[in-house]
């Protein structure tokens, strides 16, 4: 830097290089401000409003255990999941992680099983114990 | 017609006088007119309970299925067959569509609406339908 001869106020500086970056706002007035020059701007008061729609967060509805799945009186192992292994007797509906319309279902098919001499009244098949419990165990405590 | 599905259960036999007692029964409903689609033979095993049959108590069997399409008049006779025949212990018939239709499109388990049954309750409608279950778990 070479300084000029002039007077102490003055500073002068030559053959220096000056960078000047081009902005459309100037750093002294961030957005946001008052003196914001956005505002001053020829736009509606509506756009900035919200615009209605749907719930984004809104989670889908649940499905049972055996949504898209066919309830057979066949299938002795499936409707055995939903019988005590006490006392042989179907589970009430409110442990069952079923809907109704499936719950009506399993319940017609548990009865014509034990008619048709598939499925027995008073136990649960010895091979089907180990099988995944689906019930909620709360109820048991007491 | 419709089309009807036989469970049977059948008395234990060997494999030469099993293949009899089928063809006995295919050959009388086929005289009858009755139409008979598909046979299928699900093995031998211990029955879950004890079946009591022409004087006799049962506690092994063999399983069959028949698919059959018959008229709705004429199933009753078809059940006599069935009863007065000393081979097969036990029949019971469904109608074919009911266990393997196609399923209605489920949109899933919709919320509870409170409020509604609330005022229902209030007006008596539930009463008649709600019936008291006793489970025994």
């Amino acid at each position: 830097m070479l300084l000029s001869k002039t007077s102490v106020g003055a500073l002068h500086l030559k053959n220096t290089l000056l960078f000047l970056i081009p902005c459309s706002n100037n750093w002294m007035y961030p957005k946001g401000t008052a003196s914001d020059s956005s505002k001053h701007d020829n736009k509606s008061a509506s756009d900035d409003f919200p615009v209605s729609m749907e719930n984004p967060y809104k989670s889908f509805p649940e499905r049972c255990t055996l949504c898209g799945v066919k309830v057979d009186y066949k299938n002795v192992q499936l409707l055995s999941q939903f019988v005590s292994s006490f006392t042989g007797l179907r589970l009430p509906p409110k442990i069952t992680p079923l809907c109704e319309r499936k719950y009506k279902e399993v319940t017609r098919a548990i009865q014509l099983s034990r008619k048709a001499g598939l499925m027995p009244y008073t136990l649960k098949e010895t091979t089907f114990l180990d099988d995944p419990v689906l019930t909620s165990k709360q109820s048991f405590k007491s | 017609m419709p089309r009807y599905e036989l469970a049977l259960i059948m008395r234990l036999f060997g494999r030469e006088k099993k293949i009899e007692a089928l063809k006995d029964t295919i050959v009388y409903l086929l005289n009858e007119g009755h139409n008979v689609r598909n046979v299928k033979s699900l093995g031998d095993r211990g029955l879950p309970y004890q079946i009591k049959a022409h004087g006799e108590t049962h506690f092994k069997g063999s399983y069959a299925l028949l698919d059959i399409d018959c008229k709705i008049e004429d199933m009753n006779l078809l059940r006599r067959y069935f009863s007065n025949n000393k081979n097969i212990i036990r029949m019971t018939q469904t109608k074919y569509e009911r266990t393997y239709a196609a399923e209605e499109p489920c949109d899933g388990m919709e919320d509870v609406d409170y409020a509604k049954k609330l005022e229902e309750l209030k007006r008596g409608k539930l009463k008649n339908n709600v019936k008291k279950q006793s489970f025994k778990i």
